[in-house]
């Protein structure tokens, strides 16, 4: 049965991708849901819910499902409003309001017709993973925020997409940094910390990195609108890194060469973070046939012809071992699947890892990838 | 309990109601399996015991969606991840737990459990709290008892065991130095059976062979004869009772069911004495309860200056309560406080502080375990119009960190059996313990001792 957790604890659902974004802008994210989710500083304990966030909800109780929520909505809009002092709202549903069939939309504007504030809503059921809630997320705030631009900025890009349950705020930086050397001047980064006032600017940037799959949408969206190339690729790795930044001069999808070697490889996790590193692997260490798989979003016109999309503790039972692989690179939660005749190498995932911190996240950006690989890959022939 | 005092006159006194993280009270059961059945999102709000739980093998989750709500699959699902976790596993029970979205599917979780039983051949129960409908123990599930009832509901009847047993029942879990103790074992009681204590399915169908049950916290009564019909089991309850010839009554009746003679009167001369000293200490102090009728019915017929008693909407006085403060405290003020314990358990403990207006959130639940001695609210907050809910579940847990739980043992070799971060154990000392520890509390508050 794909939806049986036996082993694994099911994943970060779409409404904590909500709120991870909303944490990191100066906005305020209001989530019609009974219960407060905790934030991904104070998940693994019995803290408060929202604590150190930007975010609050509107404690839906059953005769609410009667009467409706829009109202409570407002009011946990009054109440936290001149605590978080925001520059946008975004509403989102959840697996309760979603049922009900609350007007999210509608209660967004009564929000905005009340403060002056832009507001929005997003329509996320509680059902599908975080990454689907930092697409939606990523894309009403594009929606919500960015106007045209008169004239766009010489070497400047937006960052979209990556962020601290992929990768740790430490890579989300990381990745800014390789950008600011590479030249680039970055007008706004989607995902990691950041201003309603530089995202405004987004349309200005001449183009835009995806550096996770869940800024594909709201990319997709820019370039509909104001016409803005982008790139899809996670600057990790010394060479990978290197042919991303000339992509995105040339404004044109880095490609590797195919790969007709067998499995060898297996890396599970989030796609251009395992793109990145499969490219690494290849690039500057000369291992081949790496597999990617991943249970969130997974597109196949960046995959190789070994990879897929993996459904469920038996399907990635099955996917690791019966791939043969020598090494999988994947969050340590998942070894209990393994296959017990395989090398190992952690890979913690925030959206996998029930107890995730983000201290065993390795640096990624840039060259830092290689410096890890260095320490943790197995001295053998490949 | 938690004690402190709102205003130069007035002392408030509060009872914890145990109330523990529902999962992990229910995997208390040995052998039994937990089944999560919900939407992703609601599978992790709750902290990292439930990884241990999944890493114990007790726990697993079925994630549903909109087509499984839409097209009912997800009942045919459930019935299939029972049936898996049944083959894979061979628990001796499965206990289904739902989110918030099966509340409003409105699922026949009884007829769905009934059926699925049917199927594998072994009980199958449900918990349907969740929090939208709120964390209610005293509530039933579709097709079940309250939760502290469910704890005890995969126990088969059996034969009376050879030699004298008896189960402690409850959310409270006994201190050691519960008179208790020594009274049965006097009584020739030879082994005592609590949950917290059963580790395997042997131990805990043991219960099903005790002579007597005795139940030690007031909310749980019902399980008296609710395992009284099922398993025949007598019982005898000792929760929610502070009078001193009250409890001998109690006992009597205790001693009367083991069929023995049991002498209490120690324990009784010794609260006589207690009540009168610390009547001279409190003097006419003004007395607020929070959460229990009996306390106050006791302080005031001692003749204690009781002005307030406070009940979670939910509680309701009985009839005999109702008429007896009718007639004997014509000046007690009762009001009702909270939202009900409907939420309040799930809502107190987790987020009351936060929002501010359900009062006794976490902070205030957090003191209870860490005051010295046993009781006694530390700071103890004064908007404890949400005590019952508030300070339930994280007063309990915090207390369960020092509380120990009479392990179920042989007496003859290794009563007192301590067990660690019980986190359902509310260290409430039912009987002659119970009441000397209210009065030892009223007694260093009015000494100010406990502000």
């Amino acid at each position: 049965m794909n939806n049986l957790y036996k082993y694994l604890a099911p994943f970060l659902a779409d409404t904590f991708g909500f709120q991870e974004i909303i944490d990191v802008t100066d906005g305020m994210g209001i989530l019609d849901d009974c219960s407060g989710y905790r934030g991904r500083a104070s998940r693994t304990d019995a803290a408060e819910p929202f604590m150190g966030s930007r975010m609050t909800s509107t404690d839906i109780r059953m005769e609410d499902v009667i009467g409706g929520t829009k109202d409570k909505i407002l009011e946990a809009f009054r109440a936290r409003r001149s605590a978080f002092d925001p520059a946008f709202v975004m509403v989102s549903s959840s697996p309760v309001s979603s049922m009900i069939g609350t007007d999210m939309e509608d209660a967004a504007n009564a929000i905005s017709r009340e403060s002056g504030l832009p507001a929005a809503s997003v329509e996320l059921g509680g059902h599908k993973y975080y990454d689907h809630g930092i697409s939606e997320t990523l894309l009403a705030l594009a929606k919500l925020l960015v106007k045209p631009a008169a004239a766009k900025i010489s070497g400047g890009i937006n960052l979209i997409g990556g962020n601290a349950i992929d990768w740790t705020t430490e890579n989300v930086c990381g990745v800014h940094n390789w950008a600011r050397a590479c030249g680039f001047r970055v007008v706004s980064q989607w995902g990691g910390r950041e201003t309603a006032e530089n995202l405004r600017q987004a349309a200005r940037a001449e183009v835009n990195l995806v550096t996770a799959m869940s800024g594909l949408a709201a990319a997709r969206w820019l370039e509909r609108e104001f016409g803005t190339p982008y790139i899809a690729a996670a600057p990790f790795g010394r060479r990978w890194s290197e042919m991303a930044a000339v992509a995105l001069k040339n404004k044109k999808q880095p490609q590797l060469p195919p790969d007709q070697a067998q499995g060898n490889v297996l890396i599970i996790g989030e796609q251009l973070m395992s793109n990145a590193i499969r490219a690494t692997l290849k690039l500057d260490y000369g291992i081949h046939g790496v597999d990617i798989g991943t249970f969130f979003t997974f597109d196949k016109a960046l995959a190789s012809p070994g990879d897929r999309r993996v459904r469920g503790e038996d399907g990635l039972k099955a996917f690791m071992q019966n791939g043969g692989y020598r090494l999988i690179i994947a969050d340590p939660d998942l070894r209990v699947l393994g296959p017990e005749d395989c090398r190992w190498i952690d890979l913690p995932h925030g959206a996998v890892c029930y107890e995730f911190t983000g201290d065993g996240v390795p640096r990624l950006a840039d060259e830092a990838l290689n410096r890890w690989l260095d320490r943790v890959l197995p001295r053998e022939d490949w | 309990m938690r004690n402190h005092t709102d205003d130069a006159h007035t002392i408030n006194i509060s009872v914890p109601r145990a109330r523990g993280e529902v999962f992990a009270k229910l995997a208390k059961i040995p052998e039994v399996q937990l089944l999560y059945v919900s939407a992703l999102a609601c599978t992790r709000h709750r902290g990292s015991e439930l990884v241990e739980m999944q890493r114990q093998g007790r726990l697993s989750y079925l994630l549903f969606d909109e087509i499984d709500m839409i097209t009912g699959d997800y009942i045919n699902k459930t019935r299939a991840a029972a049936a898996q976790i049944a083959a894979a596993r061979n628990p001796t029970g499965i206990i289904l737990l739902t989110g918030c979205q099966s509340a409003l599917l409105s699922t026949d979780y009884g007829l769905l459990t009934q059926e699925i039983e049917g199927e594998l051949g072994i009980p199958v129960r449900v918990h349907d709290g969740c929090r939208l409908c709120g964390f209610d123990e005293e509530a039933p599930s579709a097709g079940t008892g309250t939760l502290n009832q469910l704890l005890y509901d995969f126990i088969r009847p059996g034969g009376k065991s050879g030699a004298p047993s008896v189960n402690i029942l409850g959310t409270a879990e006994l201190d050691t130095h519960s008179e208790l103790f020594s009274v049965l074992e006097a009584a020739g009681v030879k082994r005592i059976n609590c949950l917290a204590a059963c580790k395997s399915r042997e131990d805990y169908q043991e219960m099903g062979r005790a002579h007597l049950n005795i139940v030690v916290s007031a909310q749980d009564m019902p399980i008296g004869p609710y395992l009284q019909e099922r398993l025949g089991i007598p019982w005898v309850g000792l929760g929610g009772i502070y009078d001193a010839d009250e409890l001998a009554r109690a006992y009597e009746k205790l001693g009367a069911a083991l069929g023995a003679a049991i002498d209490v009167a120690p324990f009784k001369n010794k609260l006589d004495e207690k009540l009168q000293a610390v009547k001279s200490a409190v003097g006419g102090r003004a007395i607020a309860v929070d959460g229990d009728a009996e306390m106050a019915r006791w302080l005031l017929n001692a003749g204690f200056s009781v002005t307030g008693l406070s009940l979670p909407s939910r509680q309701g006085l009985t009839q005999a309560q109702r008429g007896w403060f009718e007639e004997n405290a014509t000046n007690l003020k009762i009001e009702r406080s909270g939202r009900g314990g409907g939420n309040g358990g799930g809502r107190g403990g987790g987020y009351g502080g936060e929002k501010g207006r359900d009062g006794g959130g976490k902070g205030r639940g957090g003191g209870y375990g860490d005051v010295e001695g046993a009781y006694g609210g530390r700071g103890g907050a004064a908007s404890s119009r949400r005590t019952d809910a508030g300070f339930g579940y994280k007063g309990a847990a915090a207390g369960g960190r020092r509380a120990g739980s009479y392990g179920g043992s042989d007496m003859g070799r290794g009563r007192g059996q301590r067990e660690r971060g019980a986190r359902d154990a509310a260290r409430i000392k039912a009987g002659y313990a119970g009441s000397m520890e209210i009065l030892s509390s009223l007694e260093r508050i009015a000494g100010g001792g406990m502000q």
